[in-house]
This record gives structure tokens, C-alpha cells and sequence, in this order.
């Protein structure tokens, strides 16, 4: 069971949320912005955390919105990987985003908490990270909601400000039309934490990749997209790039002179699978 | 009407399908207080302070008790565990102190309160880490512990707490045959039993004197006598009941939590205390299943007839002994897998390590001992040329070959091997001598196979019983001691009595709790006895109430009790059969028309107990470990990916000489159980640790299960070599699925890579290191 | 706004019912089901997401109780396995012989029951795809995946 005491509030607009965190931290109060709250839950149960009160964010509209429209697809930081899959309106997300955890799980993970929180993983972010020049996030703060690029707030880790949370994340449409995979690998269970996950789309003007469980936290990286857009057979694009990664993970599930090598072999294998 | 050989529904089965089906936790009492551990996060340190003070004072709070409020040490073998650590603590996850609150909520938050100050202390990580020269001690003085069930003989001063050996035939002349030889070394972690329930224990001290236990063991009767033992209590007063049992695999044959929670409610003025492992407490704290490592010699004519083994055993009985000298003793026995060698040595050495201490798991280490052996044999036959199943046929043990403790062999103890074998060779579609098969690009396809048998090792004084009552309507109610954790142990004593009466299962009626006050001892639900041992005491049973009911009968139907039968609920006589009498007009006592009444209630009453077992002889190891052995064959088929070294399991076979199958698809479950549980070690599972000896698997995100998707084709069969003595002949098969699985998909994927897979989990990331040293 | 910040009465709506209770705001459906409601149907087998025995369907979809707040659940269709009576799948799990010890019973039948309702042409990649949410000990999954199978089967074809 969870043992600590802790608040639980719904709040109904974008502002009450708001308002309300600001008041539980004027009081000393140390409130969570919940979404699916898998995470906070979890460690919770083992006090790793004790926050005083979390705030569901569940119910507010705008942080369950999920729609395609003429030009942008919009995620709400409130839906969960499974509707994202399910509604499957960008295919590249839905790779990415159904590897995480287990379908029961993942009825419950909402994207919002999947970036906020600190597994490092955040596979689902690796699309978004690949479009970075073209993809917004909504962020609700004090001031009141601002859209803005997600590389402003968002370089694998998220950086918000006291009292902002993740209202929505949006691409433009034409993010569908890009030749895409993404790959999961684990030590060997298909339900595991990964070893790494790699998405790589292609255009016309070259190949761009998003790394998670390579390093300490998901990254793109300009000079390792110049080289998997080069002439060079696939295998030594893949092993170039991999030489830029370092220093990697080197954990319980796998080494990282093992990463190195499955990195290498996915990757080149991407590259086939993207049409390179 | 047959039930014997029939797949019967298992007793319990709407029950566990509509939620309704009670474990131990399930049933709450309300005022029930709440024990909680502080448990040690170092692998080995001295305990320099304990600091209760603020956790003394928080709300809810009854009672906190350490070391220092337990004077005495626990264990079943040797005495060496104090219930909660005393001076230091030898293991991470050890009960360090527990907390007794009004609340669950209360009892963590006061436990997290508790400062405890450590001074690190060397740890020993491995088997073989602990015997090197100047490795850290894990217990200072082993040798003074009382042996509470000799033999056991550890070494002060040493790592050592025990060594059991084998000593048969002459090895000069073993060797001196040999014209060729193999020698591997293993190293094989520990397991989790990993059951889903966790492991809990309810205790209340009555006024009166009563200990009122309740919980998830397969060992009730142990509980009551090792607390009787330890609190100085009258067995009478301690009345220990076990509910449904959601999984135990062995680990819940072993007694913690209930001292702990004894104790806890002894603090509080006999409350009711109830103390529930958490999972990462079930995976750290609660005991796991041995490591093994090994080296083995074997030596065998140029035909590749087995000629010599010279086999060292080390196990990581990890901080404390609990059954590992039972299971050294067991390895032993048994150490040359299922082929008659005349020539044997062998030592089995239990070492203690700073891991969560072993018991008892499935098999009772013959898992990992079958895997040392089974891979061994498949060296040698790469070495000889020979086909891996040719080998084991060639050298399987028969009637009248003698076992690594000189007990020699006949059919009904042994079974058939080479039954086993040649039907496995069908169910395989196998092709001697084939290497493996390249399917297409990087895809390479092998099959690696084994062969196992394992007795008992039971104590040579195991009871059991039961007892037969009847209702008015002529059913029965069948009372014995056998646990159900899943086996379907009720079930198929309910159907062994059904057969001997010849009535339908649906009028034997069972409960599927447990209790020491009424039902009749059973040892413990453990070494897959229990088929072979209530059975018998329920056939006893059974042919007790039968000759009570023609007893009873002979007198209304004028005639001998010579010439009555029983079935279908009624006593006739068996040249005229119309002449007959219901059990409904007799089992409560027989009316006569005019009012007058003969007879009583009729009780069926039976006892077993295991006969001709002796001790092993602490010098050569002869004696008779069990009533009687379990062979088997088994087979893994993989599809190696040898880009990546990536690997899906197609096809586990198993051909086990189950004597007789009393309901086929429980047996059949069994054993892809055994099997799925088998290639979860072999491919994922391990207890892990860092170098400080921190447990790294501490919760099921991290200690890895199969799950579905990853199960292969599952092959089942079975030969029916009859045991004489046993119900129906039907032998023990409960463990026997995981034993030969690790070892036949280390051959199989050894044969597909290349390599020698001598250690586990065979990650693809092992295979991968093993096939390019880990160089890029 | 919806707010628990003590302990609170609140109305869940398990299997049809509304029942009443009044959980701490921090305690998880689990905890409320189980020690509240006496239904002890879901179980904990982990209380971290991993293992699946506490499933239970909310909104027609499986969630872990253990990863769901009791307040959370307010206002939301709850159905445990003690809502689950005489169905196909309850039959096929005692036919296959689906399961040993049964622990994890409750859990493979509510992910399985969602999966019946919300794909009833489930393809095997879906259904191993739901089920393997689940953890069993006992079993080999064979038997679970042919009970699921089988009752699909059944319902397709009626
Ligand atoms: S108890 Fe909820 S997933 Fe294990
Ligand atoms: S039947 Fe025991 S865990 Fe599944």
C-alpha cells in the first residue's frame, strides 16, 4: 500500500490546476501534476517520493484532446499510449509509443507523465525529437497557456518552470508522410525496460534518427543524422555513429560494449528498412 | 466408473474462476495490527546502532522489536539464523527490525523512521568466493550452532557449513577404463521461486495459551512443531491452518515469516499481527532457490560407456543453511544424472555466502545439478562422435545397476529411461547425428536434449494420513494434510478415492484449507510426494471405511462380509448384486423397520509411512534416500539468430515415466508449467548482484518472468511404468518439468552458436560474449 | 473541482453497484477493493505494475488497480472478476485447464474479457499482445492462450 498521506484534487480547467499548485506550494505543500500517475504511484509505494498532494489532470479538456485536423495533430498531455496507438493518427508515435511498458500499462500512461517523469527513457518523445524544428508543445503556467517549439522546453529531459505542466504536443500533418521506423530492443523479454530504442525517419534531404537507452537521456544528434545520411555502405554508417555515443549506459540490462554492438546491427538495419 | 486416468475438473476450479477462491490474504479480521520490517540495505555489516526512538513515538505504534529481543537462533538443519539480525547482518533484504502498528500506514512510515548505523563488512558473492584464502567470514564460529537434524558438519573458521560425499567403486580403475575424458566447470545463479502470492503469516496468542497461525506455508505441521520447539509450547496449543495457496514452488516449505510474526504478537499482548512480504521483501528477504557451481569429470570407454565422475558440487546456500544440507545431501545422491557409473566421487560442499540464504525449490537442486551433468554429457559425446541421445540410451540406468548410494535398482523403483528416450526420439521426428540446420539467412535451428530423475530425499520418518467421513446421503468428506498450492493435490486424492470406491468424483467432497487441529498430519506438501504418500493413506482409508461398511452390511444381508463388494455408493453382494444396501441407510448407522438401530457412523481411517529409507553414511554416502526415483527425457528446440545472437524458443519436449497419469491434462499442465519455469532460468531469470552483494532483482520488473508470447510448442508424454507400491502406480511428477530444460537449451543453443554454454541465463547478450569475447 | 484532501465518502461503481466507501486519497483501487469492499478477486502481486493479478476493467479497458487511485475511480465503470458470472471465458479458463494455483486467475480474466469486448476478431499477435500484461508462475501460457482462443472462437461464433 502507499503509507504517506496525500491530497487528491481534480481540477477542471487549465487555470484552476494552476492556481491551485501555486496555493498548495504557498502553503509548503509539495503537489505533483498526475496524469496517468503510474510513476508516481510506484514510487510512491516505495516512499521514494512523499509529495503532499496530486493534481489530476484527467479531467481538463484541453489536456485530452486528440485530434487530426487540416494541418496539425495534437496529442493531449492526457491521453494515454493507447489511444495514441489505437487512434494511430501518426504511425511513427504509435511504433514508438506501443513498445512502452504493456498494453494494460499503457492504458494508464498518459504522454504527459511518460515525458515529465524520470524513467529515462521516454521512447514515445523520439518522433517528436526528430521533428523537433516542426513540433509545439502547449505548456499551462502562471502566466496562462503558451504554445512554443518543443526543443524549447524539451531536450530529452523536460525543463518547465514551477507550476507549468504539459497541456498538449502537436506536429504538423505532413509528419505522415515521412518514411519511418522505430525499434525497441531489450536483454531478451519483449516486456522489459530497453536495451535501446531507436526511431529513424528519411526525406529527401537525408535520415534522422532519436536515440533513448543510449545515454542518459534520449538525444538526436546533427552530426550522427550527417552521417547516416552519407554514402557510405550501411554498416559503416552505423558503426560511425555509433562511435559518436558516448559514454553509454552500462546497466543491469546490458553492457555497453553490447549496446554498441546491437545499436549497430538495428541500425543498419533501419536504414534498409527506411529505404537508405 | 473410472476416475483414475480421467482429466476431472480439479475441485476448486469455479471457485479460482470467479474470484472467490481464498488465500491468506483474502480474509481480514478487523483489529488486526500490522507487523513491518526494517530490512538491511548492505549484503554484509556490522550493526553498530539502532535508533527506535522517533519510530517509537509516531502514531499507530505498539510495539518495535530487534535482535536484542530475540534470544534464540532458527533453522531447520543447523541453528545459525537469528529472526532478526543479531551483532550484523549477512544478507541484503535481512530482517534488521519490525515495527507493530494499529495500521498498515503506520507500521511502514514508523519503519522507515528506524536508523540503523552499519559498519561495512567484505562480502562473500559467490560459492567459490567464499573458500578463497582470506575471503570475509560470513558466520565467525559455524561449528558451535546446534544441529537440530544431523548430519550436518560445518567448518569453523571456513565459509563451510557443510560437505556431503560420494564415494562408489574404485576411481583408479574408473580412470584407468576411461580412454576418453571431459572436464567443465559451471556456474549457475541463484532462482526465485517468484510464486505470485507472497509469502505471509497471521499469528494470535490466545488467552488460554492457543497460537492461532494462518498462513501461505506448505509445511503446516513443520510451522507448529517449530514453534512448539522454539516457544517452548505445546504442539497441542499451536494450530497452524494453510488457505489456498497461490504458488509455492518450495519456497513456502521454509519458516520465516510465521516466527517473525509469533513474535510480533507475542510484543503486542497476543494480538492478532499479521506480516505480509511485499514483493521487492518477497524477492530479497524471504529465501530463494541454490546456486550452483561445479566442476565435473567424466571419463568413458572409446564405445562412450561411462566409466568414472568425479564431480565437485559447490551451492550458495547463501547467509544461512535452512534445507541446504538436506539439498547437498540430495545433489549427492543423485550426482550422476540418470547413468550408471560404478565409479564415483563426489563432494557437495554447502557455502555460506552474503546472498538471501537457499531453500528448497523445485526439484531440490536438481535443477542446476541436472544441468551440470546433462551439458557435461553432451561434451562428451561432441568428443566421441556420438549422437546426444545415443549417449544418454547407451548409458541410461537400469534394473538392477546400482544409484551414487548403492541402492540397487528394479523396474518398479526406476521406471524406464530408455522408454523415455526412444519415445522422445518419436515425438521429436529426431534424426541421429544431425547437426544443426541453417533455415535461412542468419537463422540457425538445434535441438538440445537431456535426461534427469530425482528421488525424494525425504526424512526417513514422512507421515501422512487421512480420513474418511460420510454425510447422511451416503458422500464422503475426505480430510488429509496435503497443502493445495496449484498441484491439484485434493484433486487427485479425491479421485484416488473415488476409484477405490468406485463412485463419481462429484461425491467426494474436500477442503482446501489446511489445518493442523483436524486434518491428519501430512510431513509437508513438498518433493512430490504427496500423490504417492496421501494416496496411500487414503487407499488405506478407503479400505478401512470399506470393511466397515461390509461389516455393517454382512449383518443386514445376512452373509459374510467375504461376499460383499462396494460401488456406486452401495454394498452388495457379488453373485446377486439386486441383493444390496445404500451407504445412505448405513454410513450413519443402520435403522431396522421396527425403530431399532446397529452400527454408528462409519470412518475411514488411513495411514502411510515411507518405509526403507536410511541416512546417507557421512563416509561413502551409501543409504537410501527415497521410496523411489522419477526418469524422463527432455528436448528444447531454438532458432538462433546468429546476427545478433537473439533466439526464439520453437519446441520444449518432456517424456517422463509417470508410472501411472491419475488425470492426464493436470499432469500435462505440470509439466509445461515445470517447463516454462525451467526456460525462464535457463534464458532470463537469475538473482542478481552487484559487487557489494546489493540484490539487483528486487522486483518483477527487474527479476525477469516469461511471459506469453515467449513460450515455445510445448511436447508432452508420458511412459507408464508402473510403481508397485504406489497409488495406482502413478509416480511423483510435480517438480519434475523444470529439471532437464536449463540443460537441454544451454545444448541447443551451445550446438546453434558454436560455443559452451557452462553458465546462466543464456542472454543473447552471453551468447554474444562468449561467441566474440565481447570485442566489436 | 473534485477534491479529496482527508480521507473521504465517495461512491465507486463496481459491477453495476454503487457502493460506498471512504478510502484515504492515497489508497489505490486495489487497497479500496479489496480491504474496503471485500473483493478480493483482484490481488496484489507486485503493487508495481509489473505482474498484472490486481487487472480489473475500468471503462471496458484493463487497468492495473494497483496503478489507479481509488479517487481516481470515482465516476468510472469499475468490473472485477467478481462481476464475471457464468461466462464463455470463465468456462474455456476451466476446460483448458487455464490455470494451477489460480493467483493469477482473476487477472488473466479481466484482461482477457476486455480484450473479448473491445476486439472480438482479435488476430494471436493481439491476443498475446494484451495477454502478455500478465504474469503466471504456474502454467505454461499455453493453456491460458487456448482458453482465450477458445472462448473468442465461441462467442464469433453465436
Ligand atoms: S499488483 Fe498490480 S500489477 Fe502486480
Ligand atoms: S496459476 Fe499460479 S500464477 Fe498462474
Amino acid at each position: 500500500m502507499i503509507a504517506s498521506r496525500f491530497q487528491y484534487y481534480r481540477p477542471e480547467t487549465l487555470d484552476e490546476a494552476c492556481q491551485l499548485y501555486m496555493r498548495l506550494q504557498e502553503a509548503k505543500k509539495m503537489p505533483l501534476y498526475y496524469g496517468g500517475g503510474t510513476e508516481i504511484l510506484t514510487r510512491a509505494r516505495e516512499s521514494a517520493i512523499r509529495p503532499d498532494a496530486v493534481l489530476d489532470i484527467k479531467h481538463i479538456p484541453e489536456c485530452r484532446r486528440l485530434e487530426m485536423a487540416e494541418d496539425t495533430i495534437v496529442f493531449g498531455a492526457a491521453v494515454t499510449l493507447d489511444e495514441i496507438c489505437r487512434t494511430n493518427y501518426w504511425p511513427l508515435l504509435s511504433d514508438a509509443a506501443g513498445r512502452v511498458a504493456d498494453h494494460t500499462t499503457r492504458c494508464k500512461i498518459t504522454l504527459g507523465g511518460h515525458l515529465a517523469g524520470t524513467i529515462p527513457y521516454r521512447e514515445a518523445s523520439l518522433p517528436f525529437m526528430i521533428f523537433a524544428r516542426d513540433a509545439k508543445i502547449t505548456v499551462q503556467g502562471p502566466a496562462g497557456p503558451r504554445r512554443i517549439p518543443l526543443v524549447q522546453v524539451y531536450d530529452g529531459q523536460l525543463h518547465l518552470g514551477s507550476a507549468e505542466f504539459v497541456v498538449d504536443l502537436s506536429v504538423p500533418r505532413s509528419v505522415r508522410d515521412y518514411r519511418g521506423a522505430s525499434v525497441k530492443t531489450t536483454r531478451i523479454d519483449w516486456v522489459d525496460y530497453p536495451l535501446f530504442t531507436v526511431t529513424m525517419v528519411r526525406d529527401s534531404s537525408g535520415v534522422r534518427a532519436a536515440f533513448s537507452g543510449v545515454l542518459a537521456d534520449p538525444f538526436t544528434s546533427a552530426s550522427i543524422d550527417k552521417i547516416l545520411s552519407g554514402k557510405a555502405d550501411l554498416s559503416q554508417r552505423a558503426r560511425e555513429s555509433v562511435a559518436q555515443m558516448n559514454p553509454i549506459i552500462d546497466d543491469l540490462h546490458g553492457s555497453s560494449a553490447y549496446r554498441r554492438f546491437r545499436l549497430t546491427t538495428v541500425i543498419s538495419q533501419l536504414l534498409q528498412e527506411i529505404g537508405e | 466408473m473410472s476416475t483414475v486416468g480421467e482429466s476431472v475438473r480439479r475441485k476448486e476450479a469455479p471457485n479460482k474462476v470467479t474470484g472467490r477462491a481464498k488465500y491468506n490474504m483474502d480474509m481480514q479480521s478487523p483489529g488486526t495490527l500490522f507487523a513491518e520490517l526494517v530490512t538491511s540495505p548492505h549484503a554484509h555489516a556490522r550493526i553498530r546502532k539502532i535508533d527506535t526512538q522517533n519510530a517509537s513515538k509516531m502514531g499507530g505504534v505498539k510495539a518495535i522489536l530487534t535482535g536484542d529481543d530475540v534470544a534464540f537462533l532458527c533453522g531447520e538443519v543447523l541453528e545459525d539464523r537469528p529472526p532478526l539480525a543479531k551483532g550484523k547482518v549477512r544478507y541484503f533484504g535481512e530482517p534488521v527490525a519490525m515495527v507493530v502498528a494499529t495500521s498498515e500506514a503506520d507500521a511502514i512510515l514508523a519503519s522507515l523512521a528506524i536508523e540503523v548505523d552499519y559498519e561495512m563488512l567484505g562480502v562473500v558473492n559467490s560459492p567459490l568466493g567464499g573458500l578463497e584464502k582470506n575471503a570475509p567470514l560470513v558466520h565467525e564460529r559455524a561449528g558451535d550452532y546446534v544441529k537440530a537434524k544431523p548430519p550436518v558438519s560445518p567448518e569453523s573458521g571456513t565459509n563451510i557449513a557443510d560437505l556431503a560425499k560420494i564415494r562408489k567403486g574404485d576411481m583408479a580403475q574408473g580412470w584407468k577404463s576411461a580412454s576418453v575424458t571431459v572436464e567443465a566447470r559451471f556456474s549457475l545463479p541463484p532462482i526465485d521461486h517468484a510464486a505470485m502470492e507472497t509469502r505471509s503469516a497471521k499469528v494470535e496468542i490466545l488467552h488460554d495459551g492457543r497460537v492461532l497461525v494462518q498462513s501461505t506455508t506448505q509445511a503446516p505441521f513443520e510451522v507448529q512443531k517449530l514453534l512448539s520447539k522454539y516457544f517452548g509450547i505445546k504442539q497441542g496449543k499451536v494450530v497452524v491452518e494453510t488457505p489456498l495457496v497461490g504458488g509455492a514452488f518450495g519456497g513456502k516449505a521454509t519458516v520465516q515469516l510465521e516466527v517473525l510474526a509469533y513474535l510480533a504478537s507475542k510484543a503486542v499482548d497476543g494480538r492478532l499481527v499479521q506480516l505480509v512480504n511485499s514483493r521487492e521483501q518477497d524477492l530479497a528477504t524471504s529465501p530463494v532457490g541454490t546456486g550452483l557451481q561445479a566442476l565435473i569429470k567424466l571419463g568413458a570407454d572409446e564405445k562412450g560407456r561411462l566409466s568414472a565422475a568425479e564431480l565437485t558440487f559447490w551451492m550458495d546456500a547463501g547467509a544461512y543453511t535452512d534445507s541446504s544440507p538436506r539439498m547437498a545431501r540430495a545433489i549427492a545422491a543423485e550426482c550422476t544424472g540418470p547413468y550408471r557409473v560404478d565409479n564415483v566421487s563426489c563432494d557437495t560442499y554447502c557455502v555460506y555466502t552474503n546472498h538471501t540464504y537457499a531453500t528448497a525449490y523445485r526439484g531440490f537442486a536438481h535443477m542446476p545439478m541436472t544441468f551440470c551433468i546433462e551439458r557435461a554429457m553432451d561434451k562428451l559425446a561432441k568428443q566421441l562422435h556420438m549422437d546426444p541421445l545415443q549417449i544418454r540410451q547407451l548409458n541410461a540406468i537400469q534394473p538392477g545397476d546400482t544409484t551414487p548410494t548403492q541402492v540397487t535398482l528394479n523396474l518398479s523403483r526406476l521406471g524406464d529411461l530408455r522408454a523415455c528416450i526412444e519415445r522422445m526420439e518419436t515425438l521429436l521426428g529426431w534424426e541421429p547425428g544431425k547437426a544443426p540446420t541453417h533455415i535461412s539467412g542468419d537463422l540457425v535451428r538445434a535441438i538440445g536434449v537431456s535426461c534427469f530423475w530425482k528421488t525424494s530425499s525425504s526424512p526417513q520418518n514422512a507421515i501422512s494420513g487421512a480420513i474418511i467421513t460420510f454425510n447422511q446421503e451416503g458422500s464422503m468428506n475426505l480430510a488429509t494434510g496435503a497443502v493445495e498450492f496449484g498441484a491439484g493435490t485434493k484433486t487427485t486424492s479425491a479421485q484416488i478415492l473415488a476409484e477405490r470406491m468406485d463412485m463419481s468424483i462429484d461425491d467426494v467432497y474436500i477442503h482446501s484449507h489446511v489445518s493442523t487441529k483436524v486434518d491428519p498430519e501430512h510431513w509437508k506438501t513438498v518433493a512430490s510426494l504427496s500423490t504417492f504418500m496421501v494416496g496411500r493413506a487414503v487407499l488405506d482409508a478407503a479400505d478401512d471405511a470399506i470393511r466397515q461398511l461390509k461389516t455393517l452390511a454382512a449383518v443386514i444381508l445376512r452373509c459374510s462380509p467375504k461376499d460383499l463388494a462396494v460401488s456406486q455408493g452401495r454394498v452388495y453382494i457379488k453373485d446377486d448384486p439386486t441383493m444390496n444396501v445404500a451407504f445412505k441407510d448405513i454410513v450413519h448407522g443402520y435403522q431396522y423397520p421396527e425403530g431399532n438401530s446397529i452400527g454408528g457412523q462409519i470412518m475411514g481411517r488411513g495411514t502411510y509411512i515411507v518405509r526403507h529409507l536410511s541416512p546417507l553414511n557421512p563416509e561413502d554416502g551409501e543409504g537410501r534416500p527415497g521410496p523411489s526415483w522419477t526418469v524422463g527425457c527432455q528436448a528444447v528446440e531454438v532458432e538462433l539468430n546468429q546476427r545478433d545472437w537473439t533466439y526464439r524458443i520453437l519446441r520444449a519436449a518432456t517424456v517422463i515415466d509417470a508410472g501411472r497419469v491419475i488425470n492426464p491434462k493436470g499432469a500435462r499442465g505440470m509439466v509445461m508449467g515445470g517447463m516454462c519455469q525451467g526456460l525462464g532460468y535457463a534464458s532470463r531469470e537469475a538473482v542478481r548482484h552487484d559487487a557489494e552483494g546489493h540484490l539487483l532483482t528486487n522486483q518483477l520488473r527487474t527479476y525477469k518472468l516469461m511471459r506469453v508470447g515467449e513460450q515455445p510448442k510445448y511436447l508432452v508424454d508420458f511412459v507408464e511404468t508402473a510403481q508397485i507400491d504406489a497409488p495406482y502406480g502413478a509416480r511423483a511428477v510435480g517438480e519434475h518439468g523444470v529439471l532437464g530444460i536449463p540443460s537441454a537449451l544451454a545444448n541447443a543453443l551451445s550446438a546453434a552458436a558454436g560455443i559452451e554454454i557452462d553458465q546462466l541465463p543464456a542472454t543473447p547478450e552471453m551468447l554474444w560474449t562468449l561467441k566474440t569475447g565481447g570485442i566489436l | 473541482m473534485l477534491s479529496y484532501p482527508e480521507p473521504g465518502p465517495l461512491t465507486l461503481n463496481v459491477n453495476g453497484d454503487m457502493l460506498s466507501l471512504t478510502p484515504r486519497p492515497a489508497d489505490t483501487l486495489l487497497y479500496s477493493l479489496r480491504q474496503e469492499l471485500g473483493l478480493t478477486g483482484a490481488k496484489p502481486g507486485c503493487e508495481n505494475g509489473d505482474c498484472g493479478a490486481c487487472t480489473v476493467m475500468v471503462d471496458g479497458l484493463p487497468i492495473k488497480s494497483c496503478l489507479m487511485l481509488t479517487a481516481e475511480a470515482e465516476g468510472r465503470e469499475i468490473r472485477t472478476v467478481e462481476g464475471l458470472n457464468n461466462t464463455v471465458l470463465q468456462d474455456a479458463f476451466m476446460d483448458a485447464w487455464a490455470f494451477q494455483c489460480g493467483y493469477c486467475t482473476s487477472g488473466f480474466l479481466m484482461t482477457a474479457h476486455a480484450l473479448m469486448e473491445r476486439e472480438p476478431e482479435a488476430d494471436e499477435a493481439t491476443i498475446v499482445e494484451w495477454l502478455r500484461s500478465n504474469l503466471c508462475r504456474c502454467t505454461g501460457y499455453e493453456e491460458i492462450v487456448q482458453a482465450v482462443k477458445a472462448a473468442l472462437e465461441q462467442t464469433q461464433r453465436s
